[in-house]
Parts: C-alpha cells; sequence; structure tokens
C-alpha cells in the first residue's frame, strides 16, 4: 500500500519557503521598514505623512545628486552599451588576438577598487599624468577633478572598468544566435549590414534589457572610486545619488534617507519594469 | 555573471579532438588566468597589512586586573620589584624631591617605610640633589647625586640606618637598575647605556644603541639584556629591540625562532603613536608589557597573559612604565603613568590568575578620537566601581588607518539597531543628527545636581548646548584661542590681516620679531568670521583666512623644516586637525628667546591651568613687556568645547551612564590637569587646581643635561585665580566647529599653501562643498 502523495500545493510551497522566508527577512522586512520610516520623524515615533518627500524633493542637495546620476547614466550607458557592442560583434569574428584582447579587456574589472582609484588620481591629479602628457604638447593643465572635467574623468573610469564585462554578456548572448540563420540570410543574399540589423540586433535585444540593467547596478558602484578620489564631498559635478545617501547616513538622516531611498527605489523600478517590458514585447514579436 | 567562472564554464572535452582554435582558446584562458591571479595577487598584497611573521598565542590561564593600592603622596617612583616571597620593594619620592623613601608592601596591602635618604640629603651640600636610584638585589637603595650644574656627583648605598659610599662613572644618570651584587646597569643622559662596579666606579661593558636611539626599558635574562628603545629618525618614532650580552656589551643576533617569538609580543616596526614595549625576567622565563598586551616570551611562541579593553593594559591615558614580574604565579603587575600628569602620576595594578569578579552591570564609552580625559575617566572609575564593568571604545584607534567616515558608518549603524554606546563623547561626531535622531538624553538633572554639591562650573561653557527641550550634551573641557605678545602685538591682533601684516614687518625689523602660531587656534579665533550661524560661508574673511595663514605659514616654513627628521611635513601637520583644539600655551619662545632684544608672539590655546601659569611665567619673565589675552577676529571672545559628553537614548544602563557624566564633572576628575586635556567646566575645581598646583617653572637643559636657563614661579594667588576665571568668563561664544566643514577648509587650506590651487580655485571649491554639505 502506497502512502498517498501530499498535495502539489504543500510540496511546492515547501520547496519555496526556505527562499520567500529569506526574501521576507532580508529584503521585504527591511523595505517596508523603510517605507515606514519614510512616512516618520527622524526617531520614527511619529507620521508625519509626505513631508519627508517633500523635504527631500526640495533639497537642492538631492536635487544636484539625482541630477547628475541621471546624467551619469544617460552618457555612460549608452557609450558603453555601443562600445562593448561593437567590440564584441568584432571579437565574434575569429581574430589573430582574439584571445589577448578579452584577456586584456578583461583586466580593468579584475583590477580592486581601491587600485583602480589610485591609477585615477595617479593620472588626474594636478600634477599627474594627463597633465603631464598636456604639458608635452605645451598645452595648459587641466584641474581635472576640481572643475567640470571630474564628470568626464568618473564616466570614462566607469567605461573603462565595465567595457569587459558588457562585452563577455554581448558575446554569450552572441554566442545563443544560430549559426543556420547567418548561413541562411548568406544564401539568401544578405549583406553584413542587413545581416546586422535583420538578425543580430534583433536577436540581441532580449539580452540588452539584462545588460542595461546590469550596466544601471554597475553605475552605482562607481561611487566607490569617486569617493576613494574625492571623498564624501567631491566637485558638484561628480556628486552622486550614493554620495548623497552615505553623507546623510553619516549625519544620521534617517528619515532624509529612507525617503530618498525610496524615491530611488520607485525610479529604478520604473526603469526595469519598461526595460523587461520592452524585452517581452520583443519576444513576442520574435514569435 | 562573472567572466571568470563563465570562461571556466565550458572546459574542452578531454575525450574530443581539439581544432586549433580551441587550443588558442585554451591558451587564451591559461593567459587570462594568469593575468587574474596575478592581479588579484597584487590586490590582495596591496590591502593586506604586512604580517610580522609570527603570532602570538593566548594563555589557557585567564588572568584579571586587579588595583594595588600605593602610598598616598607618591611624587615619583624610582624603582619598584617583587621581592622573592611575593612582597614588594618599592623606591619613590612623597615629600620632597631630595628624599627618596623605600618601601615594603606588608601582608594587609599596606606599604611600610623601611628608611630614606634624609640622612643622606641633609650631608649633601645646599646645591647638591639627589638623582637617580634603584633597589639592589639585597634591598639597598643605590642612589646618584646631581650638581647644580647638572653633572653626576657621587653615588651612595643607603641601608637602614647607614649609608656608605659608592661609585660610578662621571655622568647624569638617568635610568638605573641593579641584576646582580656589586653592578649596575645605568643610562645617561646622552642615552649611552653600560654596566658599571659601583664599589670600584669601573664600566664592566658598554651596551651600544644606534645614534638618535633613546633607551626606554630593559631587563636581564639568561646571560642577556633585553632592551626596547624609540628611535626618531622618520616623522614618526618607532620601537625598535636589542639583545646584548650581559658580560661582554656585544650585540647579540638572535636566532630564527626567538626573532619570531619576540617579533610577535613586539609592535611592528612601521607602528607609530605606541608605548614603547617594557620588560621583566625572572626565573620562569622573560616576560614584555606591549601592544596592550602582557606576554610571555619564554616559550615556544609568545603567549599572551593579560589583555583586553576593559584594562588599563589598553588605556591609552596611562603609560605602563615598569613590568614586575615574581616568583609566584600570581605575581605579575604592570606600573603606570598617567599621561595627563595628574598630581597621583602612578598606579599599580596586578594580574593574578582567575576570572574577572562578576560585574553587576556594564558601561560603554565611545569616543571618535583617543581621549586621555576621557580614559582616565573610566581607568578610576572602573577603580571605584568594580561591579561596573566598564569599557572605553576608540572609533579610530591610532594607527589603525581608519577613516572618521568608516568609525561614523560603526557607529551611526549601532545607535539605529539600538546596540549602541551607553555614554557617547561627541568630539567631532554630529551632533545636531544624533539630537534630531532623538538618540540622545536630555542631561539638564546633571547640571542641576552638579550645582547642588556645591561645586561652581563655568555656566557659559557646561550650558552650551542647552536649548528650550533641553540639554542633550555637556562639555567637560574646553579651550580658548588666546595669544601672548607685547601690546603692540595684542593691538594688532584684532583681525587676522592686521595680525599677520604686523607679524611680517616685525619679522624684518632688526630685532627680528619671531611668532609661533598653531593655525588650528586662528581658525577658531576666525571661525565666527567664517561662518555666519546658519553655516554659511563668507568668502572675503574665508579669503582673509586662508591668504594670512599661508601668510605666516611660509615664514615659519624654512624655520621649522630645517632640523626636522626626514618626511617630516610641517605643512600637513600644522593643518593636518584645524578641527582639534591647538597647541596649549608654553610660553618657551618668549622665555628662552636666541637673541634677548627679540621679541616673540605666541598665538595657540588656553588648554589647561599648565597654560596660564606658562602664559604667567612668559608675562613675567620675558625680556620685553607682553600681555596675555583671549585671540578672537569677531566682537565675541570664543571658547570651544571640547570632551562633550552625551547619553545614548536607548541605552539599557542610562542610570548608570548619567552616573558616568557626573563623574566627569564631578571636582576630582576636573582636577586634573595636564598640557593639552582643556580647561575644567568645574570652576571650583580649576580654582583649587590652579593653587594646589604649587607653582610652575620652567628650564632649558643643554648637552649632557645641564640646566641652561631657568624661571619659576609659586602658585597663583586668590587674585591671580580670580582674574583667570574672570578672562575664562569674558569667552561667551560656544564655537562649536563643525567638523566636516573644517575638514574640508584644511583640504583646501593645504592645497593652496602647497601652490597646488591658487586663491580663488581653493576658495571656489571649499565654498562649493561646504554649500553643498549645507544643502544636504
Amino acid at each position: 500500500m502506497s502512502m498517498p502523495r501530499p498535495p502539489k500545493a504543500i510540496i511546492v510551497g515547501a520547496f519555496l519557503a526556505p527562499s520567500l522566508t529569506g526574501l521576507a527577512v532580508f529584503f521585504l522586512a527591511p523595505s517596508f521598514d523603510v517605507a515606514r520610516r519614510s512616512l516618520a520623524n527622524p526617531s520614527g515615533t511619529e507620521f508625519v505623512g509626505l513631508d519627508n518627500y517633500a523635504t527631500v524633493l526640495s533639497n537642492e542637495a538631492f536635487r544636484l545628486a539625482a541630477l547628475n546620476t541621471a546624467k551619469f547614466m544617460a552618457v555612460c550607458i549608452p557609450i558603453l552599451l555601443i562600445a562593448s557592442l561593437t567590440v564584441a560583434l568584432f571579437l565574434r569574428k575569429s581574430t589573430p588576438f582574439k584571445a589577448l584582447m578579452k584577456t586584456a579587456l578583461l583586466l580593468p574589472l579584475a583590477i580592486p577598487v581601491f587600485s583602480a582609484a589610485l591609477l585615477m588620481s595617479v593620472t588626474f591629479d594636478a600634477e599627474g599624468i594627463a597633465n603631464g602628457i598636456l604639458a608635452f604638447f605645451d598645452l595648459e593643465p587641466v584641474a581635472w577633478m576640481g572643475t567640470d572635467a571630474a564628470f568626464w574623468v568618473l564616466a570614462a573610469s566607469y567605461v573603462w572598468r565595465n567595457l569587459g564585462y558588457c562585452i563577455v554578456l554581448w558575446l554569450a548572448a552572441l554566442s545563443c544566435i544560430p549559426e543556420t540563420l547567418y548561413e541562411a540570410a548568406r544564401v539568401d543574399g544578405a549583406n553584413s549590414r542587413q545581416i546586422a540589423v535583420r538578425i543580430t540586433l534583433p536577436l540581441l535585444a532580449p539580452s540588452c534589457a539584462v545588460v542595461v540593467v546590469l550596466a544601471i547596478i554597475n553605475a552605482f558602484k562607481v561611487y566607490r572610486e569617486a569617493y576613494l578620489v574625492a571623498g564624501n564631498y567631491p566637485h558638484e559635478s561628480m556628486y552622486l545619488l550614493p554620495h548623497l545617501f552615505n553623507n546623510w547616513f553619516a549625519s544620521l538622516s534617517t528619515a532624509k534617507l529612507a525617503a530618498g531611498g525610496v524615491l530611488l527605489g520607485l525610479v529604478l523600478f520604473l526603469v526595469v519594469c519598461l526595460l523587461f517590458r520592452s524585452w517581452a514585447k520583443q519576444v513576442r514579436a520574435d514569435r | 555573471m562573472n567572466p571568470s567562472s563563465n570562461a571556466s564554464a565550458c572546459p574542452p572535452k578531454a575525450d574530443t579532438a581539439q581544432p586549433p582554435a580551441s587550443t588558442q582558446s585554451t591558451m587564451g584562458k591559461h593567459v587570462f588566468s594568469i593575468a587574474l591571479a596575478a592581479i588579484f595577487a597584487l590586490g590582495l598584497a596591496a590591502c593586506t597589512p604586512t604580517p610580522n611573521g609570527s603570532v602570538a598565542e593566548h594563555s589557557e590561564t585567564s588572568r584579571f586586573e586587579q588595583a594595588v593600592a600605593l602610598p598616598t603622596d607618591i611624587m615619583h617612583i624610582s624603582d619598584i620589584a617583587y621581592t622573592s616571597d611575593g612582597g614588594m620593594l618599592m623606591a619613590a619620592n612623597t615629600t620632597d624631591w631630595n628624599t627618596i623613601a623605600v618601601f615594603a608592601k606588608t601582608a594587609d596591602g599596606s606599604w611600610e617605610a623601611l628608611f630614606d635618604t634624609s640622612t643622606l640629603a641633609a650631608s649633601l651640600d645646599d646645591d647638591t640633589s639627589i638623582g637617580a636610584a634603584c633597589l639592589t638585589p639585597q634591598g639597598s637603595l643605590l642612589c646618584t647625586t646631581l650638581t647644580a650644574e647638572g653633572d653626576g656627583g657621587g653615588c651612595y648605598l643607603v641601608d637602614p640606618g647607614s649609608q656608605s659610599e659608592a661609585s660610578l662613572p662621571a655622568g647624569r644618570i638617568t635610568i638605573m637598575r641593579s641584576f646582580d651584587e656589586g653592578t649596575v646597569i645605568a643610562s645617561d643622559w646622552t642615552g649611552s647605556f653600560f654596566r658599571a662596579d659601583y664599589t670600584t666606579g669601573d664600566t664592566v661593558c658598554t651596551y651600544r644603541l644606534p645614534s638618535g636611539t633613546v633607551l626606554a626599558d630593559f631587563t636581564v635574562h639568561g646571560n642577556r639584556v633585553y632592551a626596547s628603545a624609540s628611535k626618531s629618525s622618520s616623522a614618526n618614532p618607532t620601537c625598535e629591540l636589542y639583545v646584548f650580552d650581559y658580560d661582554t656589551g656585544e650585540q647579540v643576533n638572535l636566532d630564527a625562532h626567538e626573532e619570531s617569538v619576540l617579533a610577535a609580543a613586539f609592535p611592528p616596526a612601521d607602528a607609530s603613536a605606541v608605548a614603547t614595549p617594557i620588560w621583566a625576567a625572572s626565573e620562569s622565563g622573560l616576560f614584555l608589557c606591549s601592544t596592550g598586551a602582557i606576554y610571555d616570551c619564554s616559550g615556544e611562541t609568545a603567549t599572551v597573559l593579560a589583555s583586553g579593553n576593559a584594562t588599563n593594559l589598553s588605556n591609552t591615558g596611562k603609560t605602563p612604565e615598569r613590568l614586575l614580574v615574581g616568583s609566584g604565579s600570581d605575581d605579575i603587575a604592570v606600573l603606570y603613568r598617567e599621561r595627563t600628569g595628574s598630581t597621583n602620576p602612578y598606579t599599580l595594578y596586578r594580574y593574578p590568575q582567575g576570572e574577572q569578579p562578576k560585574s553587576t552591570s556594564s558601561l560603554s564609552v565611545y569616543t571618535l578620537e583617543d581621549s586621555s580625559v576621557i580614559q582616565q575617566a573610566a581607568a578610576t572609575y572602573r577603580d571605584e566601581h568594580p561591579e561596573i564593568a566598564i569599557e572605553v571604545r576608540v572609533g579610530i584607534p591610532a594607527g589603525s588607518g581608519l577613516s572618521a567616515d568608516d568609525a561614523l558608518r560603526t557607529l551611526n549603524a549601532e545607535i539605529l539597531s539600538g546596540t549602541g554606546p551607553d555614554v557617547i563623547v561627541l568630539d567631532g561626531l554630529p551632533f545636531d543628527g544624533f539630537a534630531e535622531q532623538g538618540a540622545l538624553l536630555d542631561l539638564s538633572g546633571i547640571i542641576q545636581d552638579a550645582r547642588e554639591t556645591g561645586d561652581e562650573y563655568f555656566e557659559n561653557v557646561v550650558g552650551a548646548f542647552a536649548t528650550d527641550d533641553g540639554c542633550f550634551a555637556i562639555p567637560s573641557r574646553f579651550g580658548i584661542p588666546a595669544i601672548v605678545g607685547s601690546a603692540e602685538a595684542i593691538d594688532c591682533a584684532q583681525s587676522f590681516e592686521s595680525l599677520t601684516s604686523y607679524i611680517e614687518s616685525e619679522s624684518e625689523s632688526p630685532t627680528g620679531t619671531d611668532a609661533t602660531f598653531s593655525v588650528a587656534s586662528l581658525y577658531t579665533a576666525s571661525y565666527r568670521s567664517i561662518f555666519d550661524t546658519g553655516g554659511s560661508v563668507d568668502r572675503d574673511a574665508l579669503a582673509t583666512f586662508f591668504a594670512c595663514s599661508k601668510r605666516l605659514l611660509m615664514l615659519n616654513d624654512g624655520r621649522n623644516c630645517e632640523n626636522a627628521p626626514t618626511g617630516y611635513d610641517y605643512l600637513g601637520s600644522q593643518l593636518d586637525d584645524l578641527q582639534g583644539g591647538g597647541s596649549g600655551i608654553s610660553g618657551s619662545g618668549i622665555l628662552f628667546a636666541e637673541n634677548p632684544d627679540q621679541q616673540f608672539i605666541e598665538i595657540a590655546s588656553l588648554l589647561s591651568g599648565t597654560s596660564f601659569g606658562s602664559a604667567s611665567l612668559a608675562v613675567e619673565n620675558a625680556s620685553f613687556a607682553c600681555a596675555l589675552e583671549p585671540l578672537s577676529f569677531s566682537p565675541e571672545r570664543v571658547f570651544v568645547p571640547s570632551s562633550i559628553l552625551a547619553v545614548n537614548a536607548n541605552t539599557p544602563e542610562a542610570g548608570q551612564a548619567k552616573d558616568f557624566v557626573s563623574y566627569v564633572l564631578s571636582k576630582p576628575q576636573q582636577k586634573q590637569d595636564s598640557f593639552d586635556i582643556g580647561i575644567a567646566v568645574n570652576k571650583t575645581a580649576f580654582r583649587e587646581a590652579q593653587i594646589e598646583l604649587g607653582g610652575y617653572g620652567m628650564s632649558v637643559m643643554g648637552d649632557g643635561g645641564s640646566e641652561l636657563s631657568s624661571v619659576s614661579r609659586g602658585a597663583f594667588t586668590e587674585a591671580e585665580v580670580e582674574a583667570n576665571c574672570a578672562l575664562v568668563e569674558s569667552a561667551t561664544d560656544a564655537c562649536v566647529r563643525d567638523k566636516t566643514a573644517s575638514d574640508i577648509l584644511s583640504i583646501e587650506l593645504l592645497a593652496y599653501c602647497r601652490g597646488e590651487a591658487t586663491l580663488d580655485e581653493a576658495l571656489d571649491a571649499a565654498i562649493q562643498k561646504i554649500d553643498l554639505y549645507l544643502a544636504q
């Protein structure tokens, strides 16, 4: 006589329970607490409605940091995506130094963040390598970290460190496109541009959402280099949201921190939703 | 997705013939792996502290700390040692510097005076005094005498009821220890280090230390002399270990095993700001008190016998001066000397085997940077309340390399999670953030209770943080920026610009007026003109501060770097900590100018009763008419609160924490005085300490320890004390400097002074960053 099998729902629930518990304890509960604190006074004892949101949205530092962060994303992510995809397409073809190039492009990612920050300092210091090069060409030195150039230094650092990673992601996506499609296209007389526009790019679109999300996540990590090079209060052009959040935490401004965190979370959630929605649309269109 | 895992996810199949492309790919992976490994190795090497190659083990037997009462009124302890029966002998000055008494510790724990040098002192010439002294293994007292010129004179062996003349090589001896019958190891003023036969006066052998090295402590174990010394060849002094043959004086090269054992206990070579290790030896082994622990170095590895945050071993307010080891297993003790120069400078603690008696409650005190005031208060509070386990946590321990930001984040996380310290020392911490968060308790009751004890307080200071909502912090100390100089200099000190111009013009005069100044004190004096009440920056005032600071620093740059050790960064050291209290007024420049016609200006801070004493010595003995005045470039005179105490609102030990705050404000604690710990907020304690201190003196020593020049004065009179109190109370404006803003200014001013930025660039950067900070 065999034991009666438990209902499927119980089995599914049993398998999901550990991860759901972890999700609830380590993600949902803290998130709810942050949301609660964003509606409370700094000591968390009194409900203040949307006052904290109003304070944050009218806060000049928040507006500057949000604007800089948005500008950083808007500038860096397209550059990163285009550059990495271009290099990935180039690497996909068999080239004499393919392995060496892959290694070289991935090296910046493997460099510890302290070393990367040190490299930035050595290069863009008032008497650093960059100004040394300018001096060689009899050009005026630039205060790289003390002017608006700081933004572009940070952007370059981000692209440099993340290019290899994105190339790997693109290469993985490219390897999923069946070779037969290319062969069929070539048999039908399609040229390289037509193959790229009609086959490669449409089939890379689903991966694009993932690459963009990862690029956004990594864009927030650029704060580490910015902090190590220029401290808590860098030039205003490179003052990003993580700087502000870190400073709010240092001054124990928890109500502003919570409200700012919720706002940022909502914006990122919307961006991710839009990306995955467009991805889903593309998948449906492909079918 | 991780690139490295991606690369290894598709290994080539072993049973499949690989086309050439795959071979190339495998090679590529190897190249990739090697490159990654090299980078990780370099990265890890850069991030890992350099180990000294060996690690100390902890003893299986635990020990606890137990205070040992010393006789009252001890001024100086020349020598102290365990006797073979577990008792103690101590040679110490109590009533005056010429009388060294030998005490024995009795079975009931009290100290019995056995004999002293009063008869010897009476037999000496008027201009001869007793210098160094040590106990011999037989319990006699060997002491040297000094002439008024500071030269070494005679040497005597004193016993109960008798004294006999002994002999030592000429020279002024500073440290003396006897390890066997008839000889003594001594160090003279120049740092040489020798063993001499005190019956004949012959030098048996010399233990040579490299030039620039100063002997700190030594012991004899086996046939070797183990010595620790400090060396100041670079900007930071380091501790060094030397081992010599006891009989020949030859330096002994340790074998790898011995080196490894001692390296585990000795501070690393790159450690700075640590107390120099001290030694002891017994028949059972060689012991070292170093880096906040007591080590037994006689085994296969160095063994930690005692350590811990809740003991004085980690109390940076006390310097371990002697490590004592007796024949019994419980006979380990450390004699500490207060760093703050208290009227009771010594404390003695035993470390017997066993567990610390159970405490009924605990108290943690947090301070961002080490504070001798807090360490001292915690140590005495611990002695008086053994039932309370009190621990001082330092956010940025010396030499840790931690940033204030890292420490602050850790503290904030603890406060938010409800596990924060009980008492918080707010120096350098965001008071407004803590208060707004509701993280601090109202301490109004403490001030009220303190007043009811009958003590008077400097009300302008203790109430500096009082608001209508309550008083969430109480300063226990404070400083006042001040100037000592001629009437003309003081007249010019109404603004930074006129003061700087005066110093510049006078420095070029035939007599050459010289000046020493603390940029931190000048910053405090300028603070109210630079920042308005909302914290916004006045660009013109900031420009004046930057430009004048640079002009003064450049004026002194060459002179200060002339004899500086290699690597000394004059500008960096001057501008490193604008937020700090600055240096205390010393008066030495005014008193001991090389050219008697030269005038001198000192700009520093009144940071203790001693500052007042030094200033009065300067004013009374200067070769020109000069005076002391608080320095402020704004209409009101300012003071800077320090050692600011607050209590965590979430502490379960609120009563205990408040009691500790009251304790720090109490008269006995407030009477502690030292060069730079801050003026006491307890006015009664301030008054009494100024009178009880007895007087002030200052001398200049020449090569060989001879006294070139000296000045002294008696204790302040009642009228002088009242005048000092009036001067203190004339500073009515609490200048609570914002650490973030100060740090920003410090960085930009340094860049400007080093020529890395123009004045406009430095101002733009500073104002932009401060505006950003304020906008948050």
